[in-house]
């Protein structure tokens, strides 16, 4: 029996319709309803807020640095009328300095937890919002350029091309100059790269990153293997200056057991899998080499690219299996299980290792500044200070609120002291303030495992290594240049191709995407940029 | 006479006008931004008008046929495999025996975990020096055994292959549910005539059960692949593309245009292209499989 | 006989094999969890984790929001399964006894083909412009984009294994069509229905990119947590394990409450003849 046959009274037709009609109504309205009250009473921006009675007097710290620069923290300012600012940051550890529900009075989250105190004495409400670090960039240009919610946001400096080059901030220096904010605490990198643009001051800086080489202090002072040392290569050990050496000590420590816990070590490890460019960077820089020079010729001088390629691929015979695919953690790692002897990588490792939860310890790790190359007779070390974190004003603010989103910058910037030691929450010290003796007591507080000399071994090459620090690639498209350099370094290093071979086909992807962005737009925008390098004197002469 | 049609439309329509509703405005609007080119990241930008020079762009994109090419080998590997194991573990977990309902909720589980962790954890587990596989090689002298010096890292030599591996631990599962439902709402007196009549368990399977499940069987196939097509999170953890573009699938290079460089206009032309590759692959296959609407 | 156990024990192999396959990394993931930070990579690796440590459950779940998480993630996913099935089994039952709906099916199906990047930068204005970013309502809609399509096909292709003469035989005996429908048809494509639901419900629960951007504080579901391991330079390998570990244990009761439905042989209702 077919359908067909069957005769249907409109009646019935019109029944069953109304009836499904009816059930999808009650099932869309069931679902609708649920989603839409749900979304109704949880609708209200969270807003986590703490109150703490601070001491109203108002209380002065000074530090003196090798520099002889002076800072004053003052609590206790007077408060301005209620205020609300919106704060875009990174999610996870990297918004403890703004909210911490764990603040303490020691350790990890010593030092953090600045929003509440911000409201309770400059009665401005920070609304707080956290973002993906991965899809931060696509997040905050789909804000800059719409809605326009966000009057701060902390980012990576690698984005200043596209958002202080593209106008996206609001200019500084008035404030600065208002509120004395002492720049001159800021290493010629952080100031003039991570926070300027075209001759203006645009940011301050949140977290500092830097390389730096750490190497296991109390195997390098062992008299056997010193002995061993000497033996082999004629000269003494000590931490690489060059990246030669650092070759020639990396080989002597791979494929034995130096530490006697029976397993085999290995000499370094660097980190590749996320930010490959970087440690390319680090020789690169050293040699002399630019990210483009005036007319927009990629990676030059070539040569120095293809050099510090084949030096790069050669050091990767020491690195321990799988090294590639390990993220930071597990090339911090390396160091603190006494996996190899040295590493060169970011500045976590020093807090890692001084905070005693490791088999290796504060005191066995030391830092180094990071090793270079000898160029025209002089040595030169850079260390590549990529990633890091700025806080800006976004042009969207308000004028009425500029000011009030500046006092929390320098808010933040006063008590940056107080939570940047803390290895907890990811920001590294960018001033020298941070690693100066007057930091000291708060490095102790945040770190109460690790021996006050090896914080001060820490800290001082901390400051060295910023101090020669070289920065990221800040053009628009940086991140697709850095991809294909990070892609065709990845091939050079498996030997799928020549370091020749990586590097020409990097210069010439290079120009078609600054072609793609606009040839003329990018250079005006790179010329920009030079300024800034020059006032911080990494440019050639 | 009044046709039953109408009813039928009335239980469509519903369907048709949320899909057409949601769905138009972002198709749409992506069309439009393949035909435009825009400076996003520039205050005051906005879209320009420039034809097809985006399709004429992607159409000399190495980089684009790569991950294509990337995409098609992990669709030609992991939709056999997935579907083939699935219902081998359908057939045998059709029968109820002793434990079979522990073993199915851990087989299962890999559906319950998102396409990031599946992609860390799988990353975990092969990562050299600090996992198991590569631990259990070291300790049992495999490496050397398999003609490996030094124990080599699977995820940067082998990253497509690491990565299909990954897949097909998420996805059988999905063909296990799907088909295992099948099986149980086959007709009972079918079956059991069959085993009546002394059919031998392969031959039932191959004449009696999989003519019948051939419509289910047909759309989980097409549901996986149009799922692969659109992978993104598992490399995205596991290899982010590389090492160099190795495992850069198509969905991982349209995100890195349209997220990472912000060259969103030609992001969205590679979008449409793919959703054009994509229609017709499905064209095909409904045709050579012979799947009947 | 023979031929019998071997072809059995070749059967118990192969479920060994395929059990230890997807076991181990689970297993993996449920020790990372439970280890503390300093043993997430540890050398040589622990397979046990020795100390057992609760700080990532701890951690995830009352520090990062995980709570949260899957409180929205879970009003989400039923609402979107619920209001898929409804509406995308109609459909489905519609396309497999309406003979001329072939056009129609294939516009439905080709909804999925595009992958979510698509949608991110279009949703994210179409909601924003409707003030309905950062709710529940927005992600629910969203997700109807892929989960609709896969309700409407796969609940089609069962109905399509339910012959019609079930429907005649009950119409013939004085059912209006959606009394049929109701009272035969559905309940014999139960194992159907639960494995397309259980499929809706995970696909919108792990669904990620679309969430991300239509999110941010004041809905947080699990898959956008995530990122928020990522902090600083490393990753929080033990407390995304546990996450994940807590994220799945919803979905898995689901299956587990209907997997007995999974089963052979399973037709209720009318039997013809």
């Amino acid at each position: 029996m077919s359908w067909n046959n069957k005769r249907y009274s409109r009646r019935e037709a019109i029944s069953t319709a109304a009836k499904v009609a009816a059930g999808i109504v009650i099932a869309g309205g069931a679902g609708g309803f649920a989603g839409y009250y749900a979304g109704m009473t949880t609708a209200t921006p969270a807003v986590r807020t703490e109150t703490k009675t601070i001491t109203a007097a108002a209380q002065t710290v000074t530090y003196t640095t090798r520099e002889v620069i002076t800072r004053t923290v003052t609590v206790g300012a007077t408060p301005i009328g209620p205020v609300e600012i919106t704060l875009a940051c990174d999610a996870g550890h990297n918004y403890l300095p703004w909210f911490d529900t764990q603040e303490a009075p020691s350790g990890g989250h010593y030092g953090q937890n600045q929003a509440p105190k911000i409201k309770d004495v400059l009665g401005i409400n920070i609304v707080g919002e956290e973002i993906d670090p991965g899809t931060q960039f696509s997040i905050y240009m789909a804000d800059l350029t719409g809605p326009g919610r966000y009057n701060i946001i902390v980012y990576f400096p690698t984005y200043n091309g596209d958002i202080l080059g593209g106008g996206w901030a609001v200019p500084l220096d008035d404030y600065i100059a208002k509120y004395h904010v002492n720049l001159d605490d800021l290493p010629p990198v952080y100031r003039y790269l991570y926070c300027s643009w075209g001759g203006k001051t645009y940011a301050l800086p949140y977290d500092g990153d830097f390389h730096a080489l750490y190497y296991r202090k109390d195997v390098f002072a062992n008299f056997d293997i010193r002995r061993r040392f000497r033996d082999k290569y004629g000269r003494d050990l000590e931490p690489p200056k060059t990246y030669d050496e650092y070759l020639q000590i990396a080989e002597f420590f791979t494929g034995w057991d130096w530490d006697g816990d029976g397993e085999d070590e290995y000499g370094t490890i660097e980190d590749f899998k996320d930010l490959t460019w970087g440690i390319f960077f680090d020789r690169f820089a050293s040699l002399g080499g630019l990210w483009f020079d005036e007319e927009m010729n990629p990676l030059v001088p070539n040569e120095a690219a293809v050099k510090a390629l084949e030096d790069l691929v050669k050091i990767t015979d020491y690195m321990p299996p799988g090294f590639l695919e390990f993220g930071a953690l597990e090339v911090f790692d390396s160091m603190t299980k006494g996996i190899t002897a040295m590493t060169l990588t970011w500045p976590d490792v020093g807090p890692r290792a001084g905070s005693g939860e490791f088999p290796v310890k504060g005191d066995q790790v030391g830092t180094a500044l990071v090793p270079g190359y000898v160029v025209g007779g002089r040595l030169l070390r850079y260390s590549w200070t990529g990633v890091g974190r700025v806080m800006i004003i976004t042009v969207n603010t308000p004028e009425e609120k500029r000011e009030e989103a500046f006092r929390i910058l320098k808010w933040m910037w006063d008590t940056s002291v107080y939570w940047v030691p803390s290895g907890l929450n990811g920001e590294d010290p960018f001033a020298y303030s941070h690693t100066g003796p007057g930091a000291l007591p708060h490095w102790k507080k945040a770190n109460p495992a690790w021996s006050e000399e090896g914080i001060l071994d820490y800290i001082r090459a901390a400051a060295e290594n910023f101090a020669h620090g070289y920065p990221d690639l800040y053009l628009p498209g940086a991140a697709q240049y850095t991809d294909i350099l990070s892609r065709y370094i990845m091939m050079a290093v498996r030997g799928e191709l020549s370091p020749r071979d990586a590097i020409s086909r990097t210069v010439e992807e290079w120009r078609s995407v600054t072609k793609n962005l606009g040839e003329e737009k990018q250079k005006t925008l790179w010329r920009q940029q030079i300024v800034e390098y020059q006032r911080a004197g990494i440019w050639p002469k | 006479m009044r046709s039953p049609k109408s009813l039928f439309i009335i239980f469509i329509l519903p369907s048709l006008v949320i899909l057409s509703a949601i769905i138009v405005f972002p198709f749409l609007y992506n069309l439009y931004l393949s035909f435009q080119r825009w400076d996003i990241r520039f205050k005051g930008a906005t879209p320009e008008f420039i034809g097809i020079t985006n399709y004429l762009q992607a159409f000399s994109d190495a980089r684009f046929f790569n991950s294509l090419n990337k995409t098609f080998y992990m669709l030609s590997l992991a939709v056999p495999v997935e579907f083939l194991f699935g219902f081998l573990l359908a057939l045998f977990f059709y029968e109820p025996f002793k434990g079979r309902r522990l073993l199915s909720f851990f087989i299962l589980f890999p559906l319950a975990l998102s396409d990031a962790v599946v992609g860390l954890v799988w990353g975990l587990v092969l990562v050299p020096t600090y996992g198991p596989v590569d631990y259990f090689m070291r300790t049992l002298g495999l490496w050397e055994l398999l003609g490996f010096k030094r124990p080599i890292s699977l995820v940067t030599t082998y990253p497509m292959e690491m990565i299909i591996v990954a897949d097909i631990w998420q996805w059988t599962p999905f063909f296990f549910i799907i088909l295992l439902a099948g099986l149980a709402s086959l007709p009972k007196e079918i079956i059991e005539s069959a085993e009546i009549d002394g059919a031998a368990k392969f031959n039932m399977v191959r004449y009696i059960m999989m003519p019948l499940l051939k419509q289910i069987i047909g759309v989980a196939l097409i549901i996986r692949i149009v799922d692969i097509f659109k992978t993104f999170g598992l490399p995205y953890v596991m290899t982010k593309g590389g090492p160099g573009f190795a495992s850069e699938v198509a969905s991982l290079y349209i995100f890195n245009q349209a997220l990472l460089f912000l060259n969103i206009t030609y992001a969205a032309s590679l979008t449409i292209i793919l959703i054009l590759i994509v229609t017709v692959v499905i064209n095909v296959f409904i045709r050579g499989y012979g799947l009947r609407f | 006989m023979k031929t019998h156990s071997l072809s059995n024990f070749v059967k118990l192999f192969i479920i060994l094999i395929s059990t230890f396959f997807f076991i181990y990394p689970l297993y993996w993931m449920g020790s990372m969890a439970f280890k503390p930070e300093t043993d997430w990579a540890s050398f040589p690796p622990k397979l046990i984790p020795n100390p057992i440590s609760l700080e990532n459950f701890y951690k995830g779940l009352f520090v990062m929001g995980g709570l949260q998480g899957i409180f929205d993630s879970l009003i989400i996913s039923f609402s979107n399964t619920f209001l898929s099935l409804m509406v995308g089994g109609l459909a489905g039952y519609g396309l497999s006894r309406y003979k001329g709906g072939r056009n129609i099916a294939f516009f439905i199906l080709s909804q999925r083909f595009a992958p979510p990047i698509t949608f991110t930068l279009a949703f994210f204005t179409m909601f924003n412009l409707m003030n309905l970013l950062d709710t529940h309502i927005a992600v629910i809609i969203a997700h109807l984009t892929f989960n609709i399509p896969f309700a409407v096909w796969l609940m089609k292709s069962f109905f399509d294994g339910i012959p019609k003469d079930l429907e005649e035989s009950a119409m013939i005996d004085g059912c209006s069509l959606t009394g049929a429908f109701l009272r035969v048809v559905l309940p014999s494509s139960l194992p159907g229905i639960i494995a397309t639901a259980v499929m809706l419900f995970m696909f919108s629960w792990n669904e990620f990119l679309i969430q991300l951007f239509l999110t941010r504080s004041a809905v947080k579901p699990l898959p956008t947590l995530i990122p928020r391991f990522y902090g600083g330079h490393d990753i929080l390998y033990g407390v995304v394990c546990a996450v994940a570990l807590l994220a799945s244990i919803p979905p898995i009761m689901i299956v587990t409450i209907f997997q007995k439905y999974l089963v052979r042989g399973l037709t209720f209702g009318y039997v013809k003849g």
